[in-house]
């Protein structure tokens, strides 16, 4: 096969027509901030080399200090205190709040396939169980540096996500309100980029999106051994050229999720298992098909997505809680 | 700037920008990175616009910015992070084409991604921006001799490259 290098750098560059994520306006207003802050710069800069000159010719000019006066007692600067505030430009107080919050959290351990006892799962398979190990990794503070690119708040809390500087790495922080055991976890994966992939599978022969645990159903405490509701926590890389996403929840119910520039997320709770179920019943995993559509309202791609089940601390690892 | 200085950017950053995200996208493989270093090179052309303008160089040094700032970015700490969730390597999954468009265009991908950055630079501005040896050699302030050199060196790493991942490639050179 004959491949001319232009042809075959023209196509491995196809962007598929994605929409670019800024406007000549938008770069325009960057550029001249740019430029302004340059002037300030320079501006400081001469304001200070002019403090330095004076002071070189007061050193000079001026009266020597004699030995009888001492040191100069040092003025002992205070370190500055921590603040749980991220400083970022722009932010609402209710982002920082949620920025403070999931900052908190620790990151978890590596997750444990329950069933069969073996460590290293990554794909969440078909209805896997994963134990929870949150709280047992570091803390998340780097999330003060982090842009909060899209948050769902409920009644029983709120999901969020995190984009790092540079734009390579994202976070998904959920933080309880309402007291359900295993509602507090936050992880962080590799920013995906360009189009969305039209044909990707992964180990477990399953198509879909997310390539660490993204999906969370998480049963409150207080619904004793059977969970009568599940929350599904939903946090989401975005691809380019991805508008909006519809979203099937078990119980039919159409969800809209929340789009941030990287990231979209939602939250959404049900009555999905019987509260006379046996507690050793294993209820079967419901596909949760996520719709991604263009700006156009097109489907771009239908995934098949199983949500991994996320066990709270107290349920045996036999399952039935 | 002047206000139609700011309006004739304006409508260079809109007309070119796509074009300028596949630059950097060549250059450093990842469509976000792209889509950041596109913009860092579009404002840094702002600041000197009204002398590129008149140089009537605009498109060139546009790509030729691009490139730049690809390395540049590579070059800060924060690039320099290593990602634990990585996506399933479809050349593992059930019923994969090795053959595949997709595929096919990866590899390229990742075989510009294993080139030393100046290689890369001439490849992308010779076959992708379709700029001369002469054209490229004043942009990248080298000498003609050594974007021939550079680039014959770089087209044959490619070809390797890509036959190592399994495409099967015949590349046609243009020097």
């Amino acid at each position: 096969m004959n491949e001319r290098m232009s042809d075959l750098l023209d196509r491995a560059s196809d962007d598929a027509g994605a929409p670019l994520g800024f406007g000549g306006d938008a770069v325009l207003r960057r550029a001249r901030a740019r430029r302004r802050r340059r002037h300030g710069v320079a501006g400081i800069g001469l304001a200070a080399a002019s403090v330095a000159a004076v002071l070189v010719t007061t050193q000079l000019l001026g009266p020597a200090r004699t030995d009888t006066q001492g040191p100069v007692t040092s003025r002992t600067t205070q370190p500055p205190t921590p603040s749980s505030s991220s400083g970022m430009p722009g932010i609402t107080p209710r982002e920082q709040a949620i920025t403070d919050q999931c900052a908190r959290l620790h990151l978890p351990a590596p997750a444990v396939h329950v069933p069969s006892g073996q460590d290293g799962i990554r794909l969440p398979a078909k209805g896997a169980k994963i134990q929870d190990t949150s709280a047992s990794g570091p803390a998340a503070r780097f999330l003060g540096s982090w842009t909060i690119d899209a948050y769902v708040q409920d009644d029983h809390g709120v999901t969020a996500t995190f984009v790092n500087p540079g734009h390579t790495r994202w976070a998904s922080c959920d933080v309880d309100t309402k007291g359900i055991e295993g509602g507090n976890q936050i992880w962080t994966a590799s920013l995906p980029s360009g189009p969305v992939p039209q044909s990707w599978y992964g180990p477990n022969g399953f198509r879909h999106q997310g390539s660490t645990v993204s999906w969370a159903q998480i049963c409150a405490v207080a619904e004793g051994k059977v969970c009568g509701h599940e929350l599904f926590a939903g946090a989401l890389a975005r691809y380019a050229g991805v508008k909006s996403a519809r979203v099937d929840a078990p119980d039919g119910t159409v969800l809209t999720p929340v789009f941030g520039r990287y990231t979209y997320v939602f939250r959404h709770a049900e009555q999905r298992v019987a509260r006379d179920r046996p507690a050793d019943d294993m209820q079967p995993m419901h596909s949760m098909p996520v719709t991604l559509l263009d700006a156009d309202g097109r489907t771009i791609i239908r995934y098949d997505y199983f949500p991994a089940y996320l066990l709270p601390h107290h349920c045996p690892a036999s399952g039935g809680c | 700037m002047r206000d139609v200085d700011d309006a004739e950017f304006v409508e260079f950053v809109d007309g070119h920008a796509r074009e300028l995200r596949r630059t950097a996208y060549l250059m450093c493989g990842d469509w976000q990175r792209a889509e950041d270093a596109a913009q860092d090179a579009l404002v840094k052309m702002y600041v000197a616009w009204s002398r590129l303008e008149r140089s009537g160089a605009l498109r060139a040094y546009a790509h030729r910015a691009v490139t730049t700032a690809v390395v540049d970015q590579s070059r800060r700490p924060w690039r320099r992070e290593v990602g634990t969730g990585s996506l399933p390597d479809p050349r593992h999954d059930p019923g994969h084409d090795p053959m595949g468009d997709v595929d096919r265009h990866l590899a390229v991908v990742r075989a510009l991604q294993a080139l030393p950055p100046r290689r890369r630079q001439c490849v992308v501005l010779r076959y992708f921006v379709d700029l001369s040896v002469e054209e490229t050699a004043q942009h990248l302030g080298i000498a003609p001799g050594t974007v021939k050199s550079q680039t014959a060196r770089a087209l044959e790493q490619v070809r390797d490259a890509l036959q190592e991942q399994g495409v099967n490639i015949e590349l046609e050179e243009q020097l």
